[in-house]
């Protein structure tokens, strides 16, 4: 990667999945272990410490970094697993860690002072004073931001922080509450935030009704899709609820954050690393969406126009709709 | 509720059909004709016992995968393809896993994946992503979704490929199987350009339309999103004039 370029940073659910964004041209992937230490605890899902090593071989020996996300809170009189977490990630020779707890943090800092260390979205730290907190206290190297910022505010903060900054590309968006969502708990008791499940899967139904499909959380209908309507993930953020006799997406519609149009933007705004969403996701998507994010850059790097990849990841994008999000606000 | 037992596998007892080294059938769509053949003209009993054979297969070759599927919650997964005449149940969980062949219609599933055989076969390969058929429709769950995402999410860890797995189980009978179904595959692609081309006869203007229309609404998309960057351009441009005026 030279200078001025974005570093892709691409999601691995599972073995297959990271082999299959180092083979499609990412520079560095990201997982998690097979518990609650990471946001994304599904059933079938993650890393054992073996495979851990396995992929880190296939990436170095490809020249790919492999970051592992340590990203959910620990809870009190609880935190072994999540310090387990850190030294399994240190000992099998990862890249960084991505953490958000700061005990956790202080823990990296004082046990594995090597271990390059980045603050994950999770920490949802969205202003200078408190990234540079934990940069100047945990000597965290990147920062992961928030999905609440314009360009101009994320290049506002690279300027104020002095520390690499990595934005989200592509992927799904929630209410943009990152690290504190806890909505889901109140259909069913579990959370991102906590467990690292956001509407777990055994909470989930679809039941079909005169024609339709409801998803269901727990015993609540949050949606009802007419035949050939697209669908959405089954999370309260994304329900379609009534008010005043008339159903609406009240808090977020279903749509995928897509900044291929805006990637010229984010190199402008001094953005380190780009991000994609999705490591509970299959290794099609994996390949379809970072083989076309490295597209995109690699065309961006020779001056050559992104425009012809733009509808490329229409069908991966939750509700089949795209979004710059927060990046262009266009509600204000 | 189905339990492992019921699935008791009638094939456990074959030996797989080995002899010959396997021969890698081409990914030209031929596993798919050898299902839809063996679907429609082998006896159920005969089927069932090739699904088994190719789960044993499948488990050799892929020895992580019998350990993941032994650490999903116990389940029973019922999957219906859209274009076969019965479809499978898969046993799972705590326990060695177990196929069977079952009526469309059967009951007591934890949950049931319905799709046509193309697109499970597919997403059995890893070619396409479940979520986005989700998204679109083409992939219908219904049950327990965290029974399905467990079984998905282990599948999608293996690097499977319907025609080797059926090449290691047919053996030294790959070879003809392969010429069988590749002739297959002729007969229905040529029946289904015959039917492609009466529609088109029957119903020029839809047809027509229909493609005008997509391909005029991703043009006005491309452009949209264009324009949408330009002007973001623009504006930040002017954004930084006016900080520098002032």
């Amino acid at each position: 990667m030279s200078a001025g370029t974005l570093e892709l940073v691409c999601p691995a659910g599972t073995p297959a999945a990271l082999r299959a964004a180092v083979d499609a041209g990412a520079d560095s992937v990201y997982c998690g272990f097979r518990d609650r230490t990471n946001a994304r605890n599904y059933p079938g899902l993650n890393f054992d410490p073996e495979e851990l090593a396995e992929g880190i071989a296939y990436a170095h020996g490809r020249g790919c970094k492999v970051l592992v996300a340590i990203n959910t809170f620990p809870p009190a009189g609880d935190t072994g697993p999540w310090c387990l977490a850190v030294d399994r990630a240190a000992d099998a020779g990862a890249d960084a860690v991505i953490l958000a707890d700061i005990g956790l943090l202080d823990y990296a800092t004082r046990t594995h002072p090597q271990l390059r260390r980045h603050l994950s979205v999770q920490a949802s730290a969205a202003n200078a004073p408190s990234i540079r907190y934990y940069r100047d206290h945990f000597g965290v190297k990147r920062v992961v931001l928030p999905r609440v910022l314009s360009i101009d505010e994320v290049s506002a903060l690279v300027e104020e922080t002095g520390i690499e900054t990595e934005v989200f590309a592509f992927g799904s968006v929630g209410p943009m509450s990152e690290g504190r969502c806890f909505l889901s708990s109140y259909l069913c008791g579990v959370s991102p935030t906590s467990e690292g499940a956001c509407a777990p899967a055994n909470h989930v139904s679809y039941v079909e009704s005169d024609g339709r499909v409801l998803s269901k959380l727990g015993p609540v209908t949050l949606n009802a899709f007419a035949p050939g309507e697209p669908a959405a993930y089954p999370t309260p953020c994304k329900g379609r609820y009534l008010t005043h006799g008339r159903a609406s997406y009240l808090f977020e519609e279903p749509v995928a954050l897509n900044a291929l149009a805006i990637l010229p933007e984010l190199r402008a705004a001094g953005v380190t690393a780009l991000k994609i969403e999705g490591r509970q996701r299959s290794r099609a998507y994996v390949t379809q969406v970072v083989g076309t994010f490295r597209q995109a850059l690699d065309a961006l790097a020779r001056g050559h126009a992104v425009e012809p990849l733009l509808s490329t990841l229409r069908q991966e994008a939750e509700g089949g709709r795209e979004t710059f999000g927060a990046y262009r606000k266009g509600w204000k | 509720m189905q339990t492992h037992q019921d699935l008791e596998d009638l094939g456990h007892a074959l030996p797989v059909l080995a002899g010959a080294p396997p021969t890698a059938i081409e990914a030209d769509g031929t596993p798919l004709a050898l299902l839809q053949f063996g679907a429609i003209w082998l006896p159920r009993s005969v089927a069932h016992a090739v699904a088994v054979a190719v789960l044993r297969s499948v488990e050799r070759a892929h020895p992580r995968l019998p350990r993941n599927l032994l650490a999903l919650d116990p389940a029973v997964v019922h999957v219906i393809p859209n274009d076969l005449p019965y479809g499978f149940a898969l046993a799972f969980g705590r326990e060695p896993a177990r196929l069977g062949v079952i009526a469309r219609e059967a009951h007591g599933a934890d949950a049931t994946i319905r799709a046509s055989t193309r697109v499970l076969v597919d997403l059995l390969e890893g070619r396409i992503d479940s979520d986005s058929l989700f998204f679109r429709r083409d992939l219908i769950v219904s049950g327990n979704t965290a029974v399905v995402v467990g079984l998905r999410n282990v599948l999608d860890r293996e690097p499977l490929l319907l025609a080797d797995e059926l090449a290691r189980v047919l053996g030294r009978f790959a070879p003809a199987s392969r010429a069988i179904a590749r002739r297959l595959n002729g007969w229905v692609e040529a029946l289904l350009e015959r039917v492609s081309a009466a529609h088109r006869v029957l119903h020029p203007r839809e047809q027509d339309a229909s493609a005008m229309f997509r391909a005029e609404i991703d043009r006005h998309r491309s452009e949209i999103a264009a324009l949408t960057a330009r002007l973001a351009q623009f504006e930040a441009r002017q954004k930084r004039r006016d900080e520098k005026s002032a």
